[in-house]
Order: C-alpha cells, then structure tokens, then sequence
C-alpha cells in the first residue's frame, strides 16, 4: 500500500496541490493537502478499480476538501484571500483564481476539475451527476466567467 | 484568453512550484493509530468501569447499601450503554468513504451530523444522566442525608446542566449551520441532474 501510495501521490502532486490551494488560505493549505494523503492512504486498500485512478484521487481529493472547509468553518464565498501566486488583476489566472474564489466549494469543484482536463463523464462521475448535469454546469460557469471578466477586457 | 489556453496556463503555473508537504506513508500510519486510539479510549475507559462498579455493587447490596448498590449497578449499566452507542455510531457512519461520488458523500455528511445532532440532544438521557444520578446515588447512599451529599447534589445538577448547555451550543453553532450548507450543496446538485 505504501508504495503504491507514494506512486499515486507523486503523479498526482501537482493536481493536490492545486486543489489544496483553492479550498484552503495561504496558511492552511499543507494541513488540507495532509489530509487528503491521508484519505487516499485510507482508502487505497479499498480501491477496486471501477473507475480510473485519477478519477477516484480527484473524489477523494474533492471530498475531503469539501469536508475541510465546512470542519474549518471557512468561508465559502468569496473566500478572503488573495489568489495564489499573482496578486496581478490583469493576469488573466489572476482572475481565474478571483473567480474560483468567489465560488462555492461545488461550482469550485466542477471548475477545478475542468481546469484539470477530467473529461466530462469523469467529472460526472467523481461528482454523482449525469455527464449531462454536469454540461449544464460547466457552461453555466464559463458563461459567467467570460461575462465577469472577458467582456471587460 | 481562450478557456483551452487558460487551462493550459492553470497547470503550467502551479507545475512549477514543488513545494514539499505531501503526507508520507509512514505519517498517515501513525496519523491513523492516533484516531483509533482516540475513537477506542471512551470504550476503553468503559468497560473497566463497568467491571468495576459491577463487582463493587454486590458487596455494597450485602453489606445494606442499597441505594449505592443499585446506583453502581446503574452506573455500570451506564458505562456499556456508552461504549455501545459511540461503537454503533461508529459502524453506521464510517470515517473511510471519502471515495464515495460527491453526491453520496454528501449525504452520508448529512446523514452522520444528523445522527451526531440526535445523539447530542438526547445526550442527557443516555450519558449524563444516568452517569450523573449513578454517581450521586452512589455517594449518597454511604453517606445519608448529610450537608456534604447536599452540596455533591448541587455540583452534580451543576455539571449536568454545564455539559447540556455546551451540547445544545455545539448543535447550534456548529452542526446546524454545517447541515444547512450541506441541504445547500445537495439541493444545487440534485436540482442540475433533474434539469
């Protein structure tokens, strides 16, 4: 499991990290990457490969994130932090980062996953949802990004 | 920019940094044993107590102490009823389904704060209480009618109602508004897979 445990994380640092900083302030990101290594580790045994690998570290990673922020009592929107990285408004991540931020911790998932390139039916499927479901979603989001931030530029 | 390009960007950037802080095996093992220790201890501190106050309630019968016998054979009785309640709440709602779909783990949230707001409502009945009135009867059975069981009366009611305000706080504070948000984060799903 160790072993198998650290290949899972070291191809998925990145991913973590990412969602990590998105579900946690600058100062707690590390303790909600802790704990979802520590998720996976609990529940890597009971992987039974019904879905891909990176499907089931994205529910598990998305999951326990959710579960952070409410354990914590964080804010879920908009979360008062400066986006990670650039504090630059005319940085076109910049502002992905805003907008991310001001969503709340589901429509942040669907976007994070997106952002990830999860293709659809995986999205739908780390989240409960019909491929469907989550089209409707995807677009309502983009949709409101670009009007947001797109236009104005 | 283009939602393909942005995409593109969102890993490139956060690629570059390779910050450490990723959990070792070695660290989620001992991070475990920690959590069992600390789930099993109520139960460990239980079932002594239980065997305890067992054998001590039939030499207080014997020697006339009835009342005592009766509160340690009630405050036994107490001590399983624990140890069983935290163990069922347990198994119902597991503490390894976070690879469960978004939707499902939600409501299995849901589910295990429920049950946690029912226990804590309920807590005077099947913890303090009996605990409570056991260890009072206990003492007060030795004792008699004393100024000294009196005031061990008033502490006892005293601690009762402390540790009922607290639960009906945590339950207030804490587990209504983390039900609410999680109705909310329900409600928003099971609304786009209707749609």
């Amino acid at each position: 499991v160790n072993q198998a445990l650290e290949q899972v994380i070291e191809e998925n640092a990145g991913r973590l990290r990412r969602i990590a900083r998105q579900y946690a302030g600058e100062n707690d990101w590390q303790d909600l990457l802790q704990e979802i290594c520590f998720a996976l580790w609990r529940g890597l045994p009971g992987f039974q490969g019904r879905s891909n690998l990176s499907t089931w570290v994205f529910r598990v990673a998305v999951n326990t994130a959710l579960q952070f922020v409410r354990k914590r009592r964080l804010p879920t929107a908009p979360m008062t932090r400066e986006p990670v990285g650039s504090t630059d408004v005319d940085d076109p991540l910049g502002v992905l980062e805003a907008f991310l931020a001001e969503l709340d911790p589901v429509n942040r998932a669907v976007l994070l996953l997106d952002l990830e390139r999860l293709p659809r039916e995986e999205v739908a499927d780390v989240l409960g949802l019909s491929a469907g479901a989550v089209a409707v979603r995807m677009t309502r989001l983009r949709h409101r990004f670009n009007e947001q931030h797109v236009e104005e530029d | 920019m283009e939602w393909e390009r942005m995409r593109h960007e969102w890993q490139s950037r956060s690629a570059e940094t390779r910050e450490t802080g990723l959990a070792l095996p070695a660290d989620a093992a001992r991070l475990w044993r920690k959590i069992r220790l600390r789930d099993w201890m109520e139960t460990l501190v239980a079932i002594p107590m239980m065997l305890i106050l067992g054998i001590v309630a039939w030499p207080l019968w014997i020697a006339g102490f009835a009342l005592s016998a009766l509160s340690a054979a009630l405050l036994a009785a107490a001590c399983l009823l624990v140890a069983l309640r935290l163990r069922r709440a347990r198994r119902l709602f597991p503490a390894r389904e976070s690879d469960l779909p978004l939707l499902t783990f939600l409501r299995r949230e849901r589910g295990a704060l429920v049950h946690q707001r029912r226990m804590l409502a309920s807590v005077l009945w099947w913890y303090i209480g009996p605990l409570l009135l056991g260890a009072f009867g206990l003492f007060f059975g030795i004792r008699g009618l004393h100024w000294h069981s009196l005031a061990y009366l008033v502490v006892v009611l005293l601690v009762g109602f402390g540790v009922e305000r607290l639960n009906r706080f945590a339950v207030r504070n804490q587990i209504e508004p983390a039900i609410t948000a999680l109705d909310e984060q329900i409600r928003q799903l099971e609304e786009d897979d209707a749609d």
